[in-house]
């Protein structure tokens, strides 16, 4: 049974939050990817932005050398002169229709430009820069990345045609070159660049990084070369060492050779706070459908143990009836019989009258319990004496206690007429002294005393007993708890003997205690009783 | 009225304009570069054709201390890690100083450069100094060392301003090896070389031992900059005043030197400084001239053979730069002859000392580098054997011409040789190269800090 309903709560704590987990992970997982999307875009709007910068730094120096040199151009040593003042290139180069050198001039080169056409010999050897600004005019048709300044913004001179320049990306030792063509007529103008001061150009008009306020959003960006090599970064987030970009994305022509990366700090990509969030979640929900199942369980062992006592209750009450009756029969058969001799007679009636008692007092009890729990009480109010009812409720019990050795002391000073219940007050006295007889005919005494103060009457049963340990003291007055099994001891009873005295007493205006006491169990119950013919 | 207004205001303008160019005027009767043109030997042995040797020596002329040209200048720190502590402290203070010399007309921007580059004050004129202090002083280290990038934003503020009557420097620091972006010496000298053409100098300081003399050197030597090397860091704030000092005392900058060199006379080699020869004709540029100091080139050219009492014109030069003083460019001619004599005793005797010394330093700097590459081969004893045969060619040339200054770079030489292993080489190699530096940048021989070293160290072995 137990086993069975700890599998059923187990469940329905563990479904629900594997249902909602499942469900929240996919939500995080979309929000995640939702974020990404955004992160992505994000990234790439920058990547635009740094591209359009470079862009637009390849047009100003296109723009530069084109300006250089849109003079007449004279002899080779009035292009020699132009060169020496140029900043941004390495040497000029000119061809002919017919794509032959005619700058440097091959008959008479200086040991510059020996080492220059040397490093550049390949190029003209394909004769690819050249191919490439002959077969411009067919391909201003199509769009080809390959490097038309014009596609990049920069303003073409006026008359000149789409395709008139461009660049040339070629490689090196060192990696990355640019060679600027420019068409002149029938001629064609070529300036190798110096890449240091390229790359310098570039640098200049890409972000720095502010060292007294950094940007906490940002991440760090990399412009790399062919290799892999860190040409210049920006950005104040500083990834690990051996970290891998979150996005890399080549540059487009004629930096087609490098690339950017993106390195995100984790805070910035967001989602694992999602995560985190619904963990969180989780655990908080897995907490309280715990609670409520240990708390549903607690109930449910409750109403099991109150189905039992119940049960329990029932037996009893069957078994308690069965004595007093059987004793009635057989007194009364004995009565039958011996009824001429009259001393033991009136002996014999005493005991069957007794015994009526204590049935008629059982099952009062039985009956006043039920109606408690079926309607609540009623109390029926009529001018009394205390005292008088104590004293008789006493005389009554006389022969049980006498048989059970018990000594009963009275000490009543309650004489005073008063309104009172007098069924509620035997009810209680006759329980009270019920439990005395039971429970406490080891002390060979029981003590009654009454008092009478104004409206409020107290009566204490003070028996010599075993007593009640002081934790219990509240217990006692529980329906169905007894403190000592009966039926393992020898001693039957209801359990509802002291509940129903403590409600009866409190109907009527007062309370019934335990009050601790030096030995055996002290009882004390006091009730409202207005002097009868006050009110 | 407007009108009136106006035309009053133009006439008061243009007479204020006059009286204050007037005084300049007069200052400027004299060229800011003094021109000296002279042969090692101004007679040659009729006979055979043979080698002789040019100088063109260039001095700035002081023409009263009242004015001097704005600076544009940008100073460029390294704020690497291995820059914490005292070296970062003194670079502030040495920056710090070096910019209170400078007035409310000059332009300064500070880039400091770690694994990134902030540029901290952008190009500004030097009109709040205490903000600029202030930010100065907040610069924090760690990192990296983003070497060519600092210098690219560098130059990038400078070029704000670049015009022809500012004295534009970029001052770099650094302690440490380049290791973000490019960090070839080759390709920070092509950035130099680039810089020089539009009249920026890079002087670099290089702090403690573990820079890289090389690229620090030939960053400096191709934009015509300075190089010093500072031990300790203590020294900084007296590099950076050496270096504004030489900035304050720029006279011309731009300065293009033009040889033509007439039938009969073949150009060969320009000694230590890159030249371009073409044909007949000889460039060569240096960045700026500076007051009451001498910059020169040495030429070799091949003479045709002559015969006794001919007299040949040996090279016309033409030297164009830009005053300062005026913004305007100007251009100045000089040339040399030489005769020929069957008289061996006429030609001993006109030798030309101060040329004689300057050639023979210049070999003595080619041998050097030689050696210094026989040691950078590890090649320690070859090393040491070119040293000191190189030390005992200055030697005795120093001995034959009366020359303290090559007696001096025999000494260094020597050293040099002494200093071959481990980590005294690290030293040594960064003094070396300083000196040659010094050489090729060829300015008239001033004292410097390396020099009080080179004189404590001589004193030492002289002990």
């Amino acid at each position: 049974m137990k086993p069975r309903l700890i599998i059923v709560l187990a469940t329905i704590v563990v479904v629900p939050l594997v249902i909602l987990g499942w469900l929240g992970v996919r939500v995080v997982r979309g929000e995640q990817a939702v974020l990404e999307s955004q992160f992505r875009k994000l990234v790439a709007g920058q990547f635009r932005a740094v591209e359009l910068e470079l862009e637009g730094a390849l047009a100003a120096v296109g723009q530069t050398i084109v300006e250089e040199t849109s003079g007449p151009i004279g002899g080779p040593d009035a292009f020699r002169d132009l060169l020496r003042t140029s900043p941004l290139c390495d040497q000029y180069y000119i061809l002919d229709r017919d794509g032959r050198l005619i700058f440097p001039p091959l008959r008479a080169v200086t040991e510059q430009e020996r080492r220059s056409l040397e490093r550049t010999r390949a190029l003209w050897e394909e004769g690819a820069v050249f191919a490439a600004a002959a077969t411009a005019e067919q391909r201003a048709a199509q769009t080809d990345a390959t490097s038309s300044i014009e596609q990049r913004g920069l303003p073409a001179r006026a008359g000149a045609g789409p395709s008139n320049q461009g660049w040339h990306p070629w490689y090196a030792s060192r990696g990355l070159e640019l060679m600027f063509w420019r068409r002149d007529g029938d001629r064609v103008f070529a300036a190798e660049l110096n890449r240091s001061r390229l790359i310098a150009e570039l640098i200049a008009v890409l972000p720095e990084t502010e060292m007294v306020e950094p940007d906490i959003a940002g991440g760090r960006i990399r412009l790399l070369d062919r290799s892999g090599r860190t040409i210049y970064q920006w950005g104040a987030f500083e990834p690990a060492e051996d970290a891998l970009p979150d996005f890399q994305s080549n540059l487009s022509a004629p930096l087609g050779a490098w690339s950017l990366q993106y390195f995100a700090p984790s805070a910035l990509r967001g989602g694992e706070g999602l995560l985190a969030n619904l963990m969180l979640g989780l655990v908080l929900l897995g907490l309280a459908l715990a609670a409520m199942a240990v708390w549903f369980y607690r109930e449910q062992s409750r109403a099991m143990r109150e189905a039992t006592q119940r049960v329990s209750f029932v037996n009893q009450v069957s078994h308690e009836l069965k004595t007093p009756l059987t004793n009635i029969r057989m007194y009364a058969e004995l009565l039958e019989q011996d009824l001429e001799e009259s001393e033991r007679g009136r002996h014999n009636v005493e005991v069957i009258v007794s015994e009526s008692r204590r049935l008629s007092r059982l099952i009062g009890n039985v009956l006043t319990f039920g109606r408690g729990q079926r309607q609540g009480l009623k109390l029926h109010r009529a001018s009394g004496v205390v005292d008088e009812v104590v004293a008789d409720v006493v005389q009554g019990f006389a022969p049980a206690l006498r048989r059970a050795g018990v000594t009963p002391e009275l000490r009543l000073s309650a004489s005073g007429a008063a309104s009172i219940d007098r069924d509620v007050l035997e009810q209680i006295v006759g329980n009270l002294l019920n439990n005395v007889e039971k429970y406490a005919s080891t002390g060979g005494s029981v003590a009654v005393s009454t008092a009478q103060d104004g409206d409020r009457v107290t009566l204490e049963v003070a028996d010599a007993g075993p007593g009640i340990p002081a934790k219990d003291r509240e217990r006692v007055f529980e329906p169905f708890v007894r403190l000592s099994d009966g039926l393992t001891e020898g001693v039957a009873g209801t359990g509802i003997g002291l509940a129903l005295a403590r409600d009866l007493a409190r109907l009527h205006g007062g309370d019934l205690e335990l009050i601790p006491s030096d030995a055996g169990a002290t009882f004390r119950l006091t009730l409202h009783c207005p002097r009868a013919g006050d009110g | 009225m407007k009108i009136t207004r106006a035309v009053a205001f133009t006439l008061f303008a243009v007479l204020f304009g006059l009286a204050a160019g007037f005084p300049s005027w007069s200052a400027t009767t004299r060229p800011a570069v003094d021109l000296d043109v002279r042969l090692a030997a101004p007679y040659a042995l009729a006979g055979p054709s043979q080698t002789a040797y040019l100088r063109v020596g260039l001095t700035g002329v002081d023409r009263g201390r009242g004015r001097r040209a704005p600076v544009n200048v940008a100073i460029v720190l390294d704020r690497s890690g291995s820059m914490s502590g005292e070296k970062i402290e003194e670079a502030k203070r040495g920056a710090i100083a070096a910019l209170d010399r400078l007035g409310p007309e000059d332009i300064v921007s500070v880039v400091t450069y770690n694994n990134t580059v902030d540029v901290l004050v952008p190009a500004t004129k030097l009109a709040d100094r205490q903000s600029i202090y202030a930010r100065i002083r907040s610069i924090g280290t760690g990192g990296n060392t983003a070497l060519f990038a600092g210098v690219s934003k560098g130059a990038a503020e400078l070029r704000k301003f670049l015009d022809a009557g500012r004295v534009n420097t970029l001052i770099l620091l650094s302690d440490g090896l380049a290791n973000v972006g490019p960090q070839s010496p080759g390709e920070l000298a092509d950035l130099g070389s680039s810089l020089a053409r539009e009249g920026i100098a890079v002087t670099t300081v290089g702090l403690g031992l573990s820079y890289n003399e090389d690229l620090m050197t030939r960053l400096a030597m191709s934009s015509d900059g300075n190089h010093f090397f500072v031990e300790e860091s203590s020294d900084l704030e007296y590099a950076f005043a050496t270096e504004f000092g030489d900035a304050l005392s720029t006279v011309a900058q731009g300065v293009t030197i033009r040889i033509e060199c007439p039938p009969g006379v073949r150009p060969v080699r320009v000694l230590g400084r890159k030249a371009q020869i073409q044909g007949s004709k000889v460039f060569a540029s240096l960045n700026q001239v500076f007051r009451d100091q001498t910059r020169y080139l040495l030429l070799e050219v091949e003479l045709a053979p002559g015969y006794a009492g001919q007299s040949r014109r040996v090279g016309d030069v033409q030297v164009q730069y830009r005053d300062l003083a005026t913004g305007r460019s100007t251009q100045t001619n000089a040339h040399a002859s030489v005769a020929f004599t069957r008289d061996s005793a006429l030609v001993e005797q006109r030798t030309n000392r101060d040329v004689m010394i300057d050639v023979v330093s210049q070999i003595g700097r080619a041998n050097n580098e030689l050696a210094m590459a026989l040691r950078d081969q590890g090649k320690i004893e070859e090393s040491r054997a070119a040293y000191n045969s190189n030390s005992e060619y200055l030697l005795k040339n120093a001995v034959e011409l009366g020359s303290v200054q090559l007696d001096q770079e025999a000494t260094a030489n020597v050293i040099a040789g002494e200093n071959l292993e481990g980590e005294a080489w690290k030293r040594e190699r960064k003094v070396q190269v300083q000196l040659q530096m010094k050489g090729a940048t060829q300015r008239a021989p001033i004292l410097r800090e390396d020099d009080k070293k080179k004189e404590t160290k001589k004193s030492k072995k002289d002990d």
